[in-house]
């Protein structure tokens, strides 16, 4: 039994608080929080009590707990609330983006494949495999000058390809 | 007035593309892509497109998981 006089006495045993967890995870449908809940009710009987005096412990803490859960929500429902909200406008032409990028990536792709192979593969090498002119020369078995010739000719033929993409 | 590039200036900035990414690019070839640039505002229209091609090539691994791509071996 709990009284409300003293610091001394304010002692809860176990089956008390446990009983008082439940209580509270019954009256909010909190679980997880109940036991956090009751913490905070605790903090705030143990600075109330230093003005007022309190009847009935137990229904002040439950009372306490239920009113700091209905404040933790409404926090959390308007904090999600701007999350939400922030998130929809920020994505929406994050998605218009994304999906136009694609587009355009298939485009090229299908123009990369038009392109004679070798061509493609001098495209390829250049730009993915970090390689220079006379690397794809050399491996290639033709000449600096005959790589930029096919680079500037795939050049061309993508950008027309995808142009209005 | 939007400028569309023609086909003369998509050829050219190709070119010029092309040129710039040689072993041997020397500072007369960027005195003379310079000097194209500023001769007509569809020249850097040209470029820029050409360069966003060439940029988006960069990008197709890290999208082979949507497009299938694989590398014709010769």
């Amino acid at each position: 039994m709990l009284s409300g006089v003293g610091m001394t006495d304010l002692v809860v045993g176990w089956a008390l608080w446990n009983d008082l967890v439940h209580q509270i995870a019954a009256r909010t449908r909190n679980y997880d929080d109940a036991e956090d809940l009751l913490h905070t009710a605790y903090l705030k009987l143990v600075h109330y009590r230093t003005q007022t005096p309190v009847e009935n412990v137990a229904a002040f803490l439950v009372r306490t707990a239920i009113n700091a859960n209905i404040d933790n929500r409404r926090h959390s429902r308007v904090f999600r609330n701007v999350a939400i909200t922030q998130q929809l406008e920020d994505s929406a032409p994050l998605q218009d983006e994304v999906v136009g990028t694609r587009i355009r990536l298939i485009r090229t792709k299908a123009g990369l494949d038009k392109l004679p192979a070798r061509t493609r593969e001098i495209v390829l090498m250049h730009k993915l495999d970090g390689l220079k002119y006379n690397e794809i020369a050399e491996r290639l078995g033709i000449s600096a000058s005959a790589v930029e010739k096919h680079m500037a000719k795939a050049l061309l033929f993508l950008t027309q390809w995808t142009e209005g993409w | 007035m939007r400028r569309r590039f023609t086909s003369g200036n998509s050829a050219e900035a190709a070119d010029w593309l092309a040129r710039l990414r040689a072993d041997d690019r020397s500072p007369e070839d960027e005195a003379a892509f310079s000097a194209w640039l500023n001769a007509d505002p569809g020249h850097a229209v040209a470029f820029e497109a050409v360069n966003a091609i060439w940029e988006s090539v960069g990008a197709l691994p890290a999208s082979t998981a949507l497009m299938g791509c694989s590398r014709p071996r010769e």
